[in-house]
């Protein structure tokens, strides 16, 4: 049955309807000066369950880890534990003011300070900082250290960032906003980068390399020791994009393959929420060489207890405050509750799994590059000519599975991304391959059926042709538009 | 596919004719079919100069955002208004009421070291192998 | 393991199904002498002594429901009504990604579209983006998009010294790449981050004469160059500061102005689209957003529309189905990264979604009346709080119209207010917290010429009461 969805809330709204009761204002009142005053302010007006009743049903509208499998790949779609939520909203953290001075706030900067000591220890790193908010803003960090160091040796002509071709987009993206040029790096018939190309890349003026490891084709870079040798070679540095950490915990630890500075996706591989986006965190760890040049504040120990410290060269705040403490409230609970022994464990049964669906779907569904995968595979999702992987993506949905990542990474065409993560039982990835094997047979059977879909879902397929031209982006500019 | 025989092509897929003294410029079919449906044209400014290679404008789908290239030197004199509110004319009528500029050519010499129709059918044609 | 579910049994079976005869043989790729470290990290907790462990550290810290708190400066102690992380819980939003598939996505979309129309109707602005990831990475993203409308021409943006310390050293940080150069009144060269941190924060802030004329200083000395000019209001000493009349001087030298906002205050105040500013920003946690020692919080962001494009963040926008239905998508997708890749107007991808949706059902649940009554409580309060101490020997509140250290014009304030003590306010915050009660901010903090300065906050949580206990404990300091 498809359910209803709710009108917006400007069309439930009506006047004089209260949600909440407030307290009376107890004090003398002061006026507020009549140029500085606001004339007219709308906004919904709804009784209490009405406000309960509508986001509940917007919500049931979602597809979520905790009520669908959701084999998005890149994203470690894995099983976010309630007791991670329980932590956070302790009083003591979720009550706790930033700028509460250092003496009474021991209890959180000693999180910090040992959440910092664990991602170096799991990255093989001799530092960490947790400010940065999300993966893309470690990458900024990370990218602006390496301009910081570069700079801070006189070293200025160095203007290149080189970034293989089967990058996140985050990747080009931050090198702009670092003041650097991109230059793409191919791949290799193997799915690695060519080392041959880099090589030749690798000058004076390069700054350094942009490298996730594994790659976003969910293989490992078989010969990273020489890739970062290439780059350290030519003076350069190499940062380490951390998305797919989930695939290497406790296998291997990125410090000791040259990768100079890194980014942790709390978000991804610690298991904290995505929230339907966000937030994420984005810690940054790194070696000696860079640790001076880290985002501030972090946190070390003295004969007083624990206190920030600005790193001497620091590149200064990536945010307010000090990080996405939340967020590293859930992934420090996360890290203490599986251990040094089974954070290795997550990793392997992550890989595992990952290897047994891509075997379970290869007749129809072959990954592009037949090796063992690490925690995702890439295979190409067009059927026929008429039935193209969006289409295979959106009927998976009427199945009651999210579809992987789709068209992603840009170097395999009508790409399929399918990442399972280590929370999903076998029976469970037995089930999304008799889908997706079952998906495939419609779309030689009955295409229109493919072409067509979803049909299950609250709503059949959305028109975002129509979305971009016609730009209604708040109930206001409905007054215009009739929707 | 079309491919307009009185145009002259860059790789990066935009077309230049001669419209008398000036050269109209837009992108070709094979461009717009790539693109799909195209929700956004971004074009210069009246009396703005750029060379031969300089990206003038952007053409917008929901999947892609494409820089487009000067074919020619010049001047840029007239742009087509009428995209604002009609972008899909880039899609039904790429060398024709999809036009996207006019340009008063500083060296219209360069027009004829462009790539011919067929030099270009060629060239996509070797895109798609 | 409690967060694998398949038994040694699955495994193995799993193992025969792929012909490999060991899991960790799926690691050959890995160099071999790297492979498996033991990595020092203690064993497991089970769920009890973890959550005793959590426990012992939360308690080591004097939080808003221990104390009696004033602290404000970026982040303050608001109510949330029970509603928002009732809803903000479920699952279903919680462990949603970012709504690629829109059909399977339509509660997150519908919310942000939400949460997208009441902030334009709050800021007055008509694009409001789905989030970034505070107030200050929006204003350094406002910033750097001032620029980018320039084509990347105009190299200066022009701050006042109301501005957040820490915003202004965000900006610091995003812009020092771009070659950009951020200057405050009275500075004639972008000080270094090294010379910026040894003053403590903003060098121009020590700035405490009327705040309308410094914005109008900064309008005057934007030039040609200037891609914007960046006013916070109410600012971080919690002036509302009269912006009328400023865009229009700004608009035929082609500067934009950016306001950075506080929400809760729009209820009474003028919103800054009324004044014309072009881009808005504010920090979103007043908005039932927890506190959490400074994060997650909400990046607020809105432009004109004719700005959209050139926009950073995610945008939800309403669309068709193919049956006519009405639903909702992310568009306008070729401005970001995933598309764009280096020529994207921001790196942005994991915004604060969640936020954003505690921000919707908090304007949902206060409604117009709710968050008017919110609004002139922290007002009528603060000023109730300014007033009482004004009048204790020692103190002094320049805002008020006190002549200290020469005269100094009333300012408006919302609901923060700048005091003048008779000790160092750290002296003072230190052992008043022994009490229990945190007095506000110590401004020596950020500005080592302002020890003797406190930053006070009086929100609705701070009752009657609480405001007279802070006065007599005041009091017996002076």
């Amino acid at each position: 049955m498809r359910k209803e969805r709710p009108k917006l809330l400007f069309e439930i709204s009506r006047p004089g309807r209260r949600a909440v009761r407030l307290p009376e204002n107890e004090v003398p009142e002061t006026e507020i000066p009549a140029g500085l005053r606001r004339k007219k302010l709308t906004l919904p007006e709804l009784s209490e369950l009405d406000v309960v009743r509508y986001f509940t049903r917007l919500s049931q509208l979602n597809f979520s880890i905790d009520t669908n499998f959701y084999p998005l790949g890149s994203c470690t779609m894995k099983y976010n534990p309630k007791l991670n939520e329980a932590t956070s909203s302790l009083e003591g953290f979720s009550g706790h003011h930033p700028l509460t001075p250092m003496k009474f706030s021991q209890g959180s900067l000693e999180l910090i300070y040992r959440l910092q000591a664990q991602l170096s220890e799991i990255s093989g790193f001799a530092q960490a900082s947790l400010q940065p908010a999300a993966g893309a803003q470690g990458e900024l960090t990370g990218v602006l250290m390496i301009r910081a160091y570069h700079t801070h040796r006189g070293d200025t002509k160095r203007r290149k960032m080189l970034i293989p071709d089967s990058a996140h987009g985050t990747n080009p993206a931050t090198v702009t906003m670092a003041g650097y040029e991109v230059v793409e790096i191919p791949s290799d018939t193997e799915g690695n980068v060519d080392l041959q190309a880099l090589k030749a890349a690798c000058d004076d003026t390069v700054a350094g390399l942009m490298i996730t490891n594994p790659n976003t084709l969910g293989l490992f870079e078989r010969r990273i020791e020489e890739v970062t040798k290439a780059v350290h070679d030519c003076g350069g540095l190499v940062y380490g994009d951390g998305a797919n950490m989930n695939a290497i915990l406790g296998i291997l630890r990125p410090g000791d393959v040259g990768i100079d500075v890194m980014h942790f996706n709390l978000h991804k591989t610690f298991s904290t929420p995505h929230g339907g986006g966000g937030p994420g965190a984005g810690p940054v760890a790194t070696n000696e060489k860079l640790v001076e040049f880290l985002p501030g504040p972090i946190v070390e120990e003295s004969a007083d207890g624990f206190r920030f410290h600005m790193p001497k060269h620091t590149i200064g705040r990536m945010k307010a405050f000090h990080g996405s403490f939340g967020m590293l409230v859930r992934a420090f609970t996360y890290i203490l509750s599986n251990g040094g022994s089974g954070l290795r464990e997550l990793s392997e049964i992550a890989v595992l799994n990952a290897n047994y669906l891509k075997h379970k779907v290869s007749e129809v569904f072959p990954a592009k590059y037949n090796r063992t995968c690490m925690h995702e595979f890439v295979s190409v999702g067009k059927l026929s000519d008429r039935v193209h992987t969006m289409d295979v993506a959106k009927r998976l949905l009427d199945y009651g599975m999210h579809a992987p990542t789709v068209y992603f990474p840009l170097i395999v065409k009508e790409a399929l991304m399918i990442e399972p993560t280590e929370s999903e039982s076998v029976e469970t990835l037995d089930e999304f391959a008799a889908v997706l094997l079952k998906v495939a047979k419609e779309a030689e059977e009955t295409p229109e059926l493919l072409e067509q879909a979803p049909h299950e879902m609250p709503l059949r397929r959305l028109d975002e042709v129509y979305a971009a031209k016609n730009l209604v982006l708040r109930a206001q500019d409905l007054a215009e538009v009739e929707l | 596919m079309n491919f307009d025989k009185d145009a002259r092509y860059l790789e990066s897929h935009e077309w230049a004719k001669k419209d008398g003294e000036l050269v109209a410029c837009g992108v070709s079919d094979y461009a717009q079919d790539s693109l799909g449906d195209i929700v956004f044209v971004e074009l210069p400014e009246l009396g703005s100069s750029f060379n031969k290679g300089d990206a003038f404008g952007v053409v917008e789908s929901v999947k892609a955002a494409s820089d487009v290239y000067m074919p020619i030197s010049g001047e840029i004199v007239e742009i087509n208004g009428d995209l604002e509110d009609s972008p899909e004319t880039v899609n039904s009528d790429p060398f024709g009421a999809g036009w996207l500029i006019k340009v008063k050519p500083s060296n219209p010499d360069e027009l004829e070291a462009l790539l011919s129709a067929d030099d270009y059918k060629r060239f996509t044609d070797g895109l798609d192998s | 393991m409690a967060y694998i579910a398949n038994s040694d049994q699955d495994r193995a079976k799993m193992l025969t199904a792929i012909g490999v005869g060991s899991i960790q043989e799926l690691f050959d790729d890995i160099p071999k002498s790297l492979r498996f470290p033991e990595l020092g990290l203690p064993a497991p907790y089970s769920e009890l002594d973890c959550m005793a462990e959590l426990e012992s550290l939360a308690v080591e810290n004097l939080s808003t429901g221990a104390a009696i708190s004033f602290l404000g400066a970026g982040a303050w102690n608001h109510f949330i009504p029970s509603v928002v992380p009732f809803l903000a819980g479920r699952g279903e939003f919680a462990t949603a990604y970012t709504p690629y598939q829109a059909e399977a996505s339509q509660g997150t979309l519908q919310s942000v579209f939400e949460y997208q129309s009441m902030i334009s109707e709050l800021i007055g602005m008509e694009v409001v983006n789905a989030s970034h990831y505070d107030g200050s990475t929006s204003l350094a993203e406002a910033a750097m998009m001032s620029v980018n409308v320039s084509r990347g021409k105009r190299k200066k943006v022009l701050v006042s010294g109301g501005v957040h310390p820490e915003y202004r050293r965000v900006m610091q940080t995003y812009l020092q790449a771009m070659e950009v150069e951020l200057l405050g009144i009275n500075e004639s060269s972008s000080p270094s981050p090294e010379a910026f941190l040894e003053a403590g924060g903003n060098p121009a802030s020590t700035y405490a004469g009327d705040p309308r004329a410094e914005v109008e200083a900064l309008a005057k000395a934007a030039d040609e160059n200037t891609a914007c000019v960046v006013v916070s209001s109410p600012d971080f000493f919690g002036r509302v500061i009269d912006l009328d009349g400023i865009a229009e001087q700004l608009k035929p030298k082609g500067v934009l102005l950016v306001v950075n906002t506080e929400p809760i205050s729009l209820a009474v105040f003028r919103d800054p689209g009324s004044y014309g500013a072009d881009i808005v920003t504010g920090e979103g946690q007043p908005l039932g957003i927890d506190l959490s020692y400074g994060g997650p919080y909400l990046g607020i962001f809105g432009t004109r529309k004719d700005l959209v494009r050139k926009m950073p963040g995610r945008l939800a926008g309403a669309t068709v189905d193919t049956e006519g239905s009405r639903g909702f998508v992310l568009t306008l997708n070729t401005r970001e990264q995933h598309i764009r890749r280096d020529k994207a107007t921001s790196n942005i991808c994991t915004n604060q979604a969640l936020m954003a949706l505690r921000a919707a059902i908090y304007l949902t649940a206060m409604g117009p009346e709710g968050l008017k009554r919110v609004a002139e409580i922290c007002y009528h309060r603060s000023h109730y709080a300014a007033e009482r101490i004004n009048e204790l020997p020692g103190y002094s509140v320049p805002d008020l119209g006190a002549p200290v250290g020469g005269a100094q014009p009333q300012s408006v304030f919302f609901k923060e207010f700048v005091v003048r003590t008779p000790r160092p306010a750290k002296d003072l915050i230190n052992e008043l917290a022994e009490e229990g009660i945190i007095p506000g901010l110590d401004l020596g903090r950020y500005f080592p010429g302002r020890r003797n300065e406190l930053l006070i906050a009086v929100t609705e949580m701070n009752s009657r009461l609480e405001i007279d206990a802070l006065v007599e404990a005041l009091e017996e300091q002076s």
